[in-house]
């Protein structure tokens, strides 16, 4: 592994890590030495696990004939954390190695569920070798998992990792079910968190503080992310679509909707459909902005834009556009709005 | 949707597009692609090419027609009345159009927008971005007659528009079952966005 140089002062021997003293002595001086692990390596590593994608070609190549209709190709993606992932796809001319947002990697695992996706957990420090020869895509796979295998196809390759104890198939659409599942119920449980805040509340303070709360949620990256998946994929994966509308928008309307009965209770507003206001509300937060977003015309908005689209929607929700001045708020109705961008 | 191709024939311009309106109101959850539904109508990639250049400026040309469609309700008005008629008139072009073929269309850009294609922009532009721009003048015209608040006039386009697509947007859940469901919901809308929860009756201040 080559060796990184950072400044001596910057750096302090772990207590448990033996400095190999010819690095130290020979091939560095000394203020350039570094710490490293049993491997080699500076920074010691988890095993990761990687959904390895056996694919038939996306394009006709020369080679196709040769191989396994179904396994004439592989490469390998993992989960860097719940909204991002990596990619390492050998192709003829170059690797391709990047980051990629969740609704960017399903179009890559949906590739790889028209052949096998196999979950694989990586070898560290691995029994792969530099000098293995033909660097095509099952060969670099194979070292990219540390792996050893005399093998030179993808299929080869699959007929290896198959029968490695640790490895399992990937059923995509259960599996995407249950992420997509997990990670709008954290951003939902992370925006509503802070309900109980808004109990006793005036119905207009109500709204201002949870409006706040799901218009950061439903900008943030990881929610356009799931957004863009669900309407894309709801063909596909319908059961993953279904899991972001039960997680996501239904959370933050059923929460809206809670208030605005709470409000009716107390003879503040009188409403015959309160589910219908609260879906309205919900989709008011959302508005325009959140196309522009899905589109790439901007960023998310920050503090200032969601506190005045909030308000905006808020004061329309309850008192009309033929009402509609501007309608003061108390600096204690609502907690210093963040912006959007940071509720991941 | 038929799995049948239609059989092969010579498309008009005019053909090519009300075919794929036809099929794209038929499939508005199962088309991503505009390759498929072209495929559906059996049009060819020169007959695509012939008529609006590629399949990007044919999404592009159906998108923008909606909208032209559907801002063509936006007469200006000067009585509370003609108002919330306009709005009605409006709300219900927007909720047919969106819950017939414009639902594909919109699911084919977002798509595109993930493939970062470039279509995604040019979409909204032409499309949901002139719809917005046109209901904002119609507001602030009608802020100038005092018929309408004082309120930011692109915020309030944003919000009606929003609350139309409210039902529209990706789940089938809320979808109107009946053009009747449909009407009530635009009324609903309307009569939400002029009056609000408490019938326009702005808070005392003090």
């Amino acid at each position: 592994m080559p060796q990184l140089a950072v400044p001596a002062e910057e750096t302090k021997a772990p207590m448990n890590v033996a400095l190999p003293r010819a690095l130290v002595e020979k091939r560095l001086p000394h203020e350039f030495a570094i710490e490293i692990d049993s491997d080699g390596s500076p920074v010691s590593v988890s095993a990761a696990d990687w959904f390895v994608c056996f694919v038939p070609g996306l394009q006709r190549q020369w080679w196709h004939s040769f191989v396994n209709a179904r396994y004439q190709h592989v490469f390998a993606m993992r989960m860097v954390d719940e909204d991002t992932w990596i990619i390492v796809e050998p192709w003829w001319t170059r690797m391709l190695v990047t980051v990629l947002t969740l609704d960017e990697a399903v179009k890559f695992l949906r590739w790889g569920a028209t052949g096998n996706i196999l979950q694989v957990r990586e070898a560290i420090p691995g029994n792969g070798n530099q000098v293995r020869g033909w660097a095509n895509c099952a060969v670099l796979t194979a070292f990219l998992l540390g792996r050893s295998y005399r093998t030179w196809t993808p299929f080869g390759l699959y007929r290896r990792l198959v029968k490695d104890p640790g490895a399992r198939p990937v059923d995509l659409a259960h599996w995407l079910a249950d992420h997509v599942r997990h990670v709008a119920a954290r951003n939902a449980d992370r925006a509503l968190e802070s309900v109980h805040l808004i109990e006793g509340r005036s119905v207009r303070a109500a709204l201002l503080q949870l409006g706040t709360s799901i218009m950061g949620a439903l900008m943030s990256r990881s929610s356009v992310a799931l957004y863009k998946l669900a309407v894309s994929e709801s063909s596909r994966f319908g059961a993953a679509a279904n899991a972001y509308w039960e997680e996501a928008p239904k959370r933050a309307i059923d929460a809206v909707l809670e208030v605005l009965q709470q409000a009716q209770l107390r003879g503040e507003i009188q409403i015959d459909n309160a589910s219908a206001a609260a879906r309205h509300f919900v989709a008011m937060l959302r508005g325009d902005l959140h196309l522009e977003i899905l589109f790439g015309l901007r960023q998310c908005p920050g503090a200032t834009e969601t506190h005045i689209r909030v308000k905006s929607a808020v004061d329309l929700l309850l008192y009309g556009a033929t009402a509609a001045a501007s309608l003061p708020i108390s600096a204690k109705s609502i907690s210093p709005a963040s912006s959007a961008c940071d509720v991941s | 949707m038929s799995t049948q191709p239609a059989v092969s024939r010579p498309h008009s311009r005019a053909a090519v597009v009300a075919e794929l309106i036809r099929v794209l109101s038929q499939a508005p959850v199962r088309v991503t692609n505009i390759e498929s539904a072209i495929a559906e109508i059996g049009a060819s990639a020169q007959e695509i090419a012939a008529h609006f250049g590629s399949n990007r400026e044919l999404i592009l040309f159906l998108v923008s027609q909606s909208s032209d469609s559907m801002q063509a309700a936006l007469a200006p008005a000067s009585t509370r009345e003609q108002l919330r008629q306009r709005l009605l008139e409006f709300g219900q072009r927007v909720t047919d159009v969106y819950s017939s073929h414009l639902r594909s269309l919109y699911r084919i850009a977002v798509t595109e927008s993930i493939r970062h294609t470039g279509l995604g922009r040019d979409f909204y532009e032409v499309g949901p971005g002139r719809l917005r721009q046109h209901l904002t003048e119609f507001l602030q015209t009608a802020q100038s007659e005092g018929v309408l608040g004082s309120g930011a006039a692109d915020l309030l386009a944003s919000h009606f528009l929003a609350s139309l697509r409210a039902n529209l947007d990706i789940a089938d859940t809320f979808l109107p079952a009946t053009n009747r469901a449909a009407l009530a919901h635009v009324q609903q809308v309307v009569d939400l966005f002029l009056d609000g929860l408490n019938g326009g009756t702005p808070p005392c201040r003090n």
